[in-house]
C-alpha cells in the first residue's frame, strides 16, 4: 500500500496489547447480558445462547488471562499503539464515523438525495479533497444516480426530503 | 431416465433465441450482485409483475439469468474493495482482495468470472443428466442431518482461524452469540434485544455484512492513497489483455478444483436453508484443506477465489432441483420461481418429468446459455473493471461508506439498519486492529440462527434426548466429516512441522 506519512511513532518497544481485550470484553458483555436476561425462559429458548455463551466467556477469560500474563512478563503493555492516538488517520476515521452517524440521524429531514450530497462533500473534504468542482460534481452525480436508481426506478422507501419534494412538484414524478 | 439429446438440442436453440431477455437479466443481475444489500430474491419480487406478464419461457429465462449473474456480481466488490456484494461472495474476499492489493485485480476478476461460469456450466450439465435422482436427495436431509451439516459448516471457523485458533474461535463464537439475538424460533420470546423492536427478527445479515466487511475496510483503507500497493500500482496500471489470458490459464490449471467445488455448491443448493454462503465457505475450507500449499491461502492465492466462486454458482443449479422434483422450494428464490410456474398452470412434482420434460430441461438449458453468454460478455470486462482500484481512497472511502450505509436500508427498509451497519463497521474495525477474523464472525452470524432452528427442531422430535443427533447413518457420516475437517488441518500441520524439524535437525547433524 502507498503509506501516507504520519507523525507520533511510539518510543515504547513493548508490544501494545490493549486492543486484544476489546473484542473479548465485548463478547463477554453480550454473552453475560444474554445469559442474565434469559434466566426465566424455558430451556429451548435459551439453549443455543447458553451453548454458545458459556464457552465464549470461558475462552475470553482464558485469552485475557494469557494476555495479562504476557504483560506481567514484560512482553507487552496495556497500550493501544496508534489505535486511539491523536493521529491524522484516527481524526479522519472519527470524523467520517460522526459524519455518517449525523447523516443517518438527519435522514428523515434531509431526505436521501440531499443527505447523501452533503455527507459526500463533507467526507471527501475531510480526507483532503479541496477542489470545489470535484467535490460538487462527484457528490451531485452520486446523489442523482441514487435518486434515479433507488427512489425513482426501484421505488424504495428511502426517506424523502426537500429535493425529492421539489422534483415531485416540478416534474410530477418521484417515489 | 435417459437423457433426451434431441430435445436438448432443440431447447438449446430456443434458449439462444431468448437472448433479448437473458442479456437484460444478466446486466441487472451484475448490478444487483455488485450492490450490497440488493439480493436476487428482492429484485425478483420487485419484477414479479413483469415475469408474470411475459410468456413462461421468457419469464423463466429472465429470472434464471438474473439469479445466476447475481452470484458472479457479488464477487466483483469482494475482490476490488474487500466487501462482498452477496453473502455467497464473503469467502471470495479472503484471497480475492489480497490479489487486488498485489496488483492482480484483473487476474482475480477473471478467475472469479471463469470459475463462476465454468462451475455453473458443469453443475447445470450434471443437473440435467441426473435431475430426477438429485431431486430425492433433499428428502434424506431432515432436521437431524441438517444439524450435522450446520456443525460441519461451523468447523470452517477453525479453518479460517488457523493463525490464532483461540482468537478465531472467540470471533466465531461472538458471531454465533450475535446470531442468537432475537426471538427464539419455538416460543417467540425475545432474547438480548437491548429493548429494540427492530432486533426481534434477529440481527439482519446485510447490515452485519456491510459493517463487518465494507465499512470497517473503508476505515482501514483511508491509510493508503490507493487500494493497490505503491510498488504494484505501476503493474496494475499496465493491465493488458495478456492478464485476462493469464487469469484464464490459472483457471484452466485448477479445472479439477472448479469441478469438485461446484459439486459442493450443487449439493448444498439442493438442501433447504443452507445457501450460497455456506457452500462458498465449505468449498474454500476443503480447497485449503486438500491443497499442497495451504499456507498460501489468505495471501492472494487464485484457488482461494476459484473455489468459493464455482461453489456459489453451483448452488444456483441446485436451488431449482427440489422445486421441479418435489414441488418444494428450498429458499426464497425457489419459491418465487415456483410462484411464476404455478401461475402459468404448471403442476410441480415428480410427474413433471413425465408430463412436461421440455419445461424442466428448458430452464436448465437457459441457465447453460446464460453461462455461455457470461464467458463471452463479462470476461472481457475484467480489464476495465479492475481499473476502479486506481481511484484514490480520498474519493473512494466516502463513496463506499455513504453508499453501503444506504444499501443497509434496502433489506428491511429500516433506518435502524443503517445505524446497525455503522455499529458493525466500528466492531469490524476494532476486530481487524486486534487481529480477530471478521470472516469467522460473519460465519457465526449467518449460521447461528440456522443451527438453532434445526437443533431445536431435532430436540423436540427427540423429546430432549441429545442422542437423536446421532440416530441416522447419513447424519453420522456428516459428523465424521465435520470432525475430520476440524482436526485434519492440525494433524497435517503437525506432520509438516515434524518433517521440517527433522530436515532441519538432519541439516545440523550433517
Amino acid at each position: 500500500m502507498t503509506d501516507r506519512t504520519d507523525e507520533g511513532r511510539r518510543a515504547d518497544t513493548r508490544e501494545p496489547l490493549g486492543a486484544d481485550f476489546i473484542i473479548p470484553l465485548m463478547s463477554c458483555g453480550l454473552a453475560g447480558y444474554y445469559l442474565a436476561t434469559t434466566t426465566d425462559l424455558v430451556w429451548e429458548a435459551r439453549a443455543a445462547g447458553v451453548a454458545v455463551g458459556v464457552p465464549l466467556i470461558a475462552m475470553c477469560v482464558f485469552h485475557m488471562g494469557r494476555t495479562l500474563y504476557r504483560i506481567v512478563k514484560g512482553e507487552g503493555s496495556f497500550g493501544f499503539g496508534e489505535m486511539f492516538a491523536n493521529t491524522l488517520f484516527n481524526r479522519q476515521r472519527l470524523a467520517l464515523g460522526l459524519l455518517t452517524a449525523a447523516f443517518i440521524a438527519a435522514l428523515p429531514w434531509t431526505g436521501t438525495t440531499l443527505g447523501l450530497f452533503l455527507v459526500l462533500i463533507a467526507g471527501m473534504w475531510t480526507l483532503g479533497v479541496t477542489s470545489i468542482r470535484q467535490l460538487v460534481t462527484i457528490a451531485a452525480v452520486t446523489a442523482a444516480t441514487v435518486y434515479v436508481l433507488l427512489i425513482y426506478l426501484v421505488n424504495s422507501r428511502l426517506p424523502q426530503g426537500p429535493v425529492e419534494w421539489l422534483i415531485n412538484r416540478t416534474f410530477g414524478i418521484g417515489g | 431416465m435417459d437423457v433426451p439429446f434431441g430435445l436438448l438440442a432443440e431447447l438449446f436453440g430456443r434458449s439462444l433465441a431468448l437472448w433479448w431477455v437473458i442479456l437484460p437479466g444478466m446486466i441487472l443481475g451484475t448490478i444487483v450482485g455488485i450492490l450490497p444489500g440488493f439480493s436476487a430474491q428482492n429484485t425478483l419480487i420487485i419484477l414479479l409483475p413483469l415475469t408474470l406478464y411475459i410468456n413462461i419461457e421468457a419469464g423463466m429465462a429472465f429470472m434464471i439469468s438474473l439469479y445466476c449473474t447475481t452470484q458472479l456480481g457479488g464477487g466483483i466488490p469482494a475482490i476490488l474493495f474487500n466487501m462482498p456484494g452477496e453473502g455467497g461472495a464473503a469467502a471470495t474476499v479472503l484471497d480475492g482482495y489480497p490479489m487486488t492489493k498485489k496488483g492482480q485485480a484483473q487476474q482475480a476478476l477473471v478467475c472469479c468470472f471463469a470459475a463462476s461460469a465454468f462451475g455453473g456450466l458443469v453443475t447445470t450439465i450434471i443437473t440435467m443428466a441426473m435431475l430426477p435422482a438429485l431431486g430425492k436427495l433433499g428428502l434424506y436431509f431432515r432436521s437431524v442431518e441438517m444439524v450435522a451439516v450446520m456443525v460441519f459448516g461451523l468447523t470452517l471457523i477453525a479453518a479460517i482461524a488457523a493463525q490464532d485458533l483461540l482468537k478465531g474461535l472467540i470471533a466465531g463464537f461472538f458471531g454465533l452469540m450475535i446470531g442468537a439475538v432475537g426471538v427464539d424460533p419455538v416460543f417467540g420470546t425475545p432474547r438480548a434485544t437491548f429493548g429494540f423492536l427492530e432486533l426481534y427478527d434477529g440481527v439482519p445479515l446485510i447490515p452485519a455484512l456491510i459493517g463487518l466487511f465494507a465499512i470497517s475496510e473503508a476505515f482501514v483503507m483511508l491509510e493508503s492513497e490507493t487500494i493497490v500497493r505503491k510498488e504494484d500500482l505501476k503493474t496494475a496500471k499496465q493491465a493488458r489483455w495478456a492478464d485476462t489470458l493469464e487469469g484464464l490459464y490459472i483457471n484452466a490449471r485448477y479445472w479439477w478444483q472448479t469441478i469438485w467445488t461446484s459439486l459442493i455448491g450443487l449439493i448444498i443448493g439442493i438442501l433447504p436453508g443452507a445457501g450460497a454462503t455456506v457452500a462458498a465457505f465449505l468449498a474454500y475450507h476443503y480447497s485449503k484443506m486438500l491443497s499442497k500449499t495451504p499456507e498460501l491461502y489468505g495471501t492472494g492465492h487464485p484457488p482461494g477465489v476459484i473455489a468459493p466462486e464455482s461453489a456459489n454458482n453451483g448452488v444456483t443449479s441446485g436451488t431449482l432441483v427440489p422445486v421441479f422434483a418435489l414441488g418444494i422450494p428450498g429458499g426464497t428464490t425457489g419459491a418465487i420461481m415456483m410462484l411464476v410456474l404455478t401461475y402459468h398452470g404448471v403442476v410441480l412434482g415428480p410427474r413433471l418429468f413425465i408430463e412436461r420434460p421440455d419445461l424442466v430441461y428448458s430452464v436448465y438449458m437457459q441457465m447453460l446459455v446464460c453461462y455461455i453468454f457470461m464467458v463471452l460478455l463479462i470476461l472481457p470486462m475484467a480489464r476495465y473493471m479492475s481499473r476502479v482500484v486506481w481511484i484514490p481512497t480520498k474519493f473512494l472511502v466516502p463513496l463506499i461508506i455513504s453508499l453501503v450505509t444506504i444499501a443497509a436500508f434496502s433489506e428491511r427498509e429500516y433506518i435502524f439498519d443503517m445505524g446497525l451497519a455503522l455499529f458493525f463497521g466500528v466492531v469490524g474495525y476494532l476486530a481487524r486492529k486486534g487481529k480477530y477474523e471478521v470472516s469467522a464472525m460473519l460465519i457465526g452470524v449467518i449460521m447461528g440462527p440456522l443451527f438453532e432452528t434445526y437443533f431445536l427442531r431435532s430436540m423436540r422430535i427427540g423429546q430432549g434426548d441429545l442422542s437423536i443427533l446421532f440416530s441416522s447413518w447419513l447424519g453420522n457420516a456428516i459428523w465424521i466429516m465435520a470432525f475430520a475437517a476440524l482436526f485434519l488441518p492440525f494433524l497435517r500441520k503437525r506432520k509438516k512441522s515434524g518433517v521440517l524439524a527433522q530436515t532441519v535437525q538432519a541439516g545440523h547433524e550433517s
